[in-house]
Parts: C-alpha cells; sequence; structure tokens
C-alpha cells in the first residue's frame, strides 16, 4: 500500500471501521513508514483533544428567553413561509412548492393588478411597459400587500426605518401612502445586490424573515424594470452563498413563469 | 451522549467512542412532548426547550465561538423550530431535527458575521473553551494549562471553514454517528466522511504541536 492509500485510510483506521485485510495492509506499511507513523500519532492527537472538550452549560434564561419571545408573537410566520408551508403538504417536494408559490404569487398579483390599473398609477404601469412582461408583473408584485401589510417598507434600503410621519397602514393602498414614489429613482437593493452580492446576503441574514420577503421583493421589482433579472441572478451566484443560490434560483423561476 | 475518551490509547489501537453512537431505532424518547406540542401544548415545547437547550447551546458554541453569540443565535433556532416544527415528519429523530435548525442557524449566523470579526475570533476563542476556572481548583496550575489548551483547541476549530466544522463538531464532540450527521447536514454519508477527513487534516498540524507541548494526558 503506498503512502496516499495509507494516509486517506488512517481515519477509519482509527475509529475501527476498515476492513480486517485493509486494517492489515495499513498495520503492514505503518511497521516500516516512520512519516505515517507520525501522522497517525498526530491524528489521534488531534481526534483525542477534540473529544476531550468539556461539557457547557446553556445560560440560565435561555428556555424563559425563548418562551417569552413566542408569546410575544416572535414566532409568527410569514405569509410567504405559511404559503410555502400548505403547498409542502400537497406536493412531493420543496422545489415543487416553491414554484408553486411563485406561480401563485403571481397569479394573485394579477388578480390585484386591476387595482393598480387605476388613475394615479397609469405613470407607473407605462413606465413598465417598455420592460418585459415579467418586470411589469414584478412592479405590481412588490408593493401588493400579499407580500406585505407594510408596502411602503418595500422600496425602502436595507437597514433604513420608517419615518414616523409616514402612514404605514396595514391593508392601505400602497400609492396613499406613498403617492410621489420618488424611491422608484434610485434602486438600492438592487445597486447592492450587483455591487455586492455577498454583503447584500449577509445584510439579509441579519433582519427578521418578514422584512427579508419586503426586501427580496424589491430587489426583485426593481431588476425587472430595469430589464435586469439576468444580471442580479448572475451577480447573486458569484456570492459563492447556498442562500444567495435559492434566491438566484427563485428570480429565475418566477421570471420564466411571468414570461410564459 | 457526549464521549469520554482517554488519552491512554493504545498506540495502533481504534479509537473508542463509547457511547457515542446512538443505536439506530426508531423509538423517539421526544415523541409524546411532540405529539402534544403540535396538539397545542405551550407547555410541551417548553419541555422540548428545556431539554434540548444544552446541546443546541453547545453545537453554536463550538460553531460560533462566543457564548453572546452562541445565546442569540440558541433563541434564534428555538424559534424557528417553533415555527417550522410542523415540517417535522417523525422520520428521524426529533433531536436530529433540533440539530439541523441549530446548524442552519450556525450557518446562517457565520455568514452575517462576516470578514471583519475574524480579529475577534481569538478572543472568542477562550471564551468558547467554555470553561469558567473552579473557584478552588486543586491544582491552578495545571487548571491554567488545561483552559489555554481549551482555548487552542477551540481557536482552531474557528479557523476552519464552517462546511468543514460543523460535521466535524458534530461527529467529534456531538458524538453523532456519521449516518445522523448526513441526516442532520442533508448531505450524502460519503460527502459527511470525507469533510471530517479534510477537517481533521486541516487541524492535525496545529493540534498535534499543541499535544507534542502539553504532553500526553495533559491536554484537558
Amino acid at each position: 500500500m503506498k503512502h496516499g492509500e495509507v494516509r486517506s485510510r488512517l481515519g477509519p483506521y482509527l475509529e475501527g471501521d476498515l476492513p480486517l485485510q485493509q486494517r492489515a495492509l495499513v498495520d503492514a506499511h505503518l511497521d516500516t513508514c516512520p512519516s505515517c507513523g507520525e501522522e497517525l500519532k498526530e491524528l489521534r492527537e488531534t481526534i483525542g483533544l477534540l473529544r476531550s472538550l468539556p461539557e457547557i452549560e446553556p445560560p440560565m434564561g435561555l428556555a424563559n428567553g425563548v418562551m417569552a419571545r413566542i408569546h410575544a408573537g416572535e414566532a409568527q410566520s410569514t405569509f410567504l413561509v405559511r404559503l410555502l408551508d400548505g403547498l409542502e403538504m400537497l406536493l412531493p417536494s420543496r422545489s415543487l412548492a416553491l414554484v408553486a408559490t411563485s406561480v401563485g404569487v403571481l397569479v394573485l398579483a394579477l388578480l390585484a393588478s386591476g387595482r393598480f390599473a387605476e388613475p394615479g398609477r397609469v405613470s407607473q404601469a407605462t413606465a413598465a411597459n417598455s420592460s418585459p412582461a415579467s418586470s411589469e408583473l414584478a412592479l405590481r408584485l412588490a408593493p401588493a400587500d400579499i407580500w406585505t401589510s407594510q408596502a411602503s417598507l418595500v422600496r425602502r434600503p436595507l437597514g433604513a426605518s420608517v419615518p414616523s410621519d409616514e402612514p404605514v397602514t396595514p391593508g392601505a393602498d400602497p400609492a396613499e401612502a406613498s403617492p410621489v414614489e420618488p424611491e422608484f429613482a434610485v434602486d438600492p437593493q438592487m445597486e447592492r445586490a450587483l455591487r455586492d452580492p455577498e454583503g447584500f446576503i449577509e445584510e439579509l441574514s441579519e433582519v427578521s424573515l418578514a422584512e427579508r420577503d419586503q426586501q427580496l421583493s424589491a430587489l426583485f421589482a426593481q431588476a425587472s424594470r430595469a430589464g435586469r433579472v439576468g444580471e442580479v441572478v448572475q451577480s447573486l451566484r458569484t456570492a459563492g452563498d447556498r442562500r444567495a443560490d435559492e434566491i438566484a434560483d427563485g428570480f429565475e423561476r418566477i421570471s420564466t413563469a411571468a414570461s410564459r | 451522549m457526549r464521549r469520554e475518551v482517554s488519552h491512554e490509547i493504545a498506540e495502533r489501537g481504534p479509537l473508542v467512542r463509547a457511547g457515542a453512537v446512538r443505536a439506530p431505532t426508531l423509538e423517539d424518547p421526544d415523541r409524546e412532548l411532540v405529539a402534544r406540542w403540535r396538539s397545542g401544548d405551550a407547555a410541551a415545547f417548553e419541555a422540548l426547550v428545556r431539554r434540548h437547550e444544552r446541546r443546541v447551546f453547545r453545537l453554536l458554541m463550538r460553531m460560533l465561538g462566543s457564548r453572546s453569540e452562541a445565546e442569540d443565535v440558541a433563541q434564534e433556532a428555538f424559534l424557528n423550530l417553533h415555527r417550522h416544527g410542523h415540517r417535522f415528519r417523525g422520520e428521524a429523530r426529533f433531536s436530529t431535527f433540533v440539530y439541523r435548525v441549530a446548524a442552519n442557524a450556525a450557518l446562517n449566523r457565520r455568514r452575517s458575521l462576516g470578514r471583519s470579526r475574524a480579529r475577534e475570533r481569538s478572543l472568542a476563542a477562550g471564551e468558547a473553551s467554555g470553561l469558567v476556572a473552579p473557584l478552588s481548583p486543586a491544582d491552578p496550575e495545571r487548571e491554567a494549562q488545561g483552559a489555554q489548551v481549551r482555548s487552542r483547541v477551540q481557536a482552531a476549530l474557528l479557523t476552519l471553514s464552517p462546511s468543514l466544522r460543523l460535521p466535524l463538531v458534530l461527529y467529534d464532540i456531538e458524538g453523532l454517528g456519521y449516518a445522523e450527521v448526513a441526516e442532520v447536514l442533508e448531505l450524502a454519508e460519503g460527502t459527511v466522511k470525507s469533510r471530517i477527513h479534510r477537517a481533521r487534516q486541516a487541524l492535525r498540524p496545529l493540534l498535534g504541536a499543541l499535544a507534542r507541548e502539553v504532553g500526553p494526558g495533559r491536554a484537558a
């Protein structure tokens, strides 16, 4: 047996997981090879040190803290999570549920689109006409209250708070909450996702599920409106992050579903 | 659950994982509590939290290296468990599901910490050694050395990428078997074995040198 073959088997050798015949071959090699013997010794010490780490006591108030937050309603699921969970009961896999959720959200957006064709929303719809169909759908999708009851938050950059003088009424028409819509002049989520996808994902991981939903729907809306969904997807994939990949996958699925 | 591993290991003899690997069984000690929780009994969920808080906190301490971070993330993990508990279908042990939720919380938190936290690691490593010096150590010098060794082991752990550290912690520190680690991480068993091998190889120069410094039997 060669050095490399022996060294790749030292873990199972130490665990006693090697078949007898292989164990005998490793033993024979170790009898004549000091360097492999040294590696075995170091590996044994490494595992020994890891396994000798002491027990760690959890903080006294951990369970109480968890229960207090649950009683305060912090464990509530977002709309998207509940929808996904419901679909998962009916569909065989989570990915199918994701697709179904995406399509379902688009259908709901379409149903709600009549409301967005009212006077006062025409300029926005007209602006969207220059984009592909998916962009228009997504534009309607982002502020719709199927994603959030606080539609005005949708177009707010990460970390920004709601100004106290801005009316935020659950279920209120987003146009009333933000009649001028100056936010469309800047696309903070999209700029961030394109410029620093890794940082964008890291920031997303620090906000609540509900805010994450809002930020992602805003990102998709901005990218759709600018016709840059593909670019955002590509940028997210460069983050080398499983969550960024999942978001990129979701965006692609929604885009595909919308363009059909 | 946790192993007691003697340092008096024969030169060639296999490492013993005494009591480490749970016998494969369909019997889940949490089954009744889970059923009660699902039927709306909040006290049952609290009992589950108390039963599992130690393993969740321990895993998070080893993954994050900081007691305060671990406490924050442990709370988030249990809130996630409450949100998504209905996804548990009883195909694995509930403890496996708990580990999965905690592992995901740890991975998400690691990413959010960012590179700027790297400089804090050595301090965090000391904290995560999990040791508070006893009020009256029988041998203060030996105790101080033990604390230093544990701190360096934790610091070495934090040099691993999370994708290597997590399976290593679950296997070598938490004492799960390969199959259960694979189930927690939703990876193939072969992938788990390979990552554990790579993780140990990465730690070997650091911890091998440490073991030589302190001598056999004085590591912890």
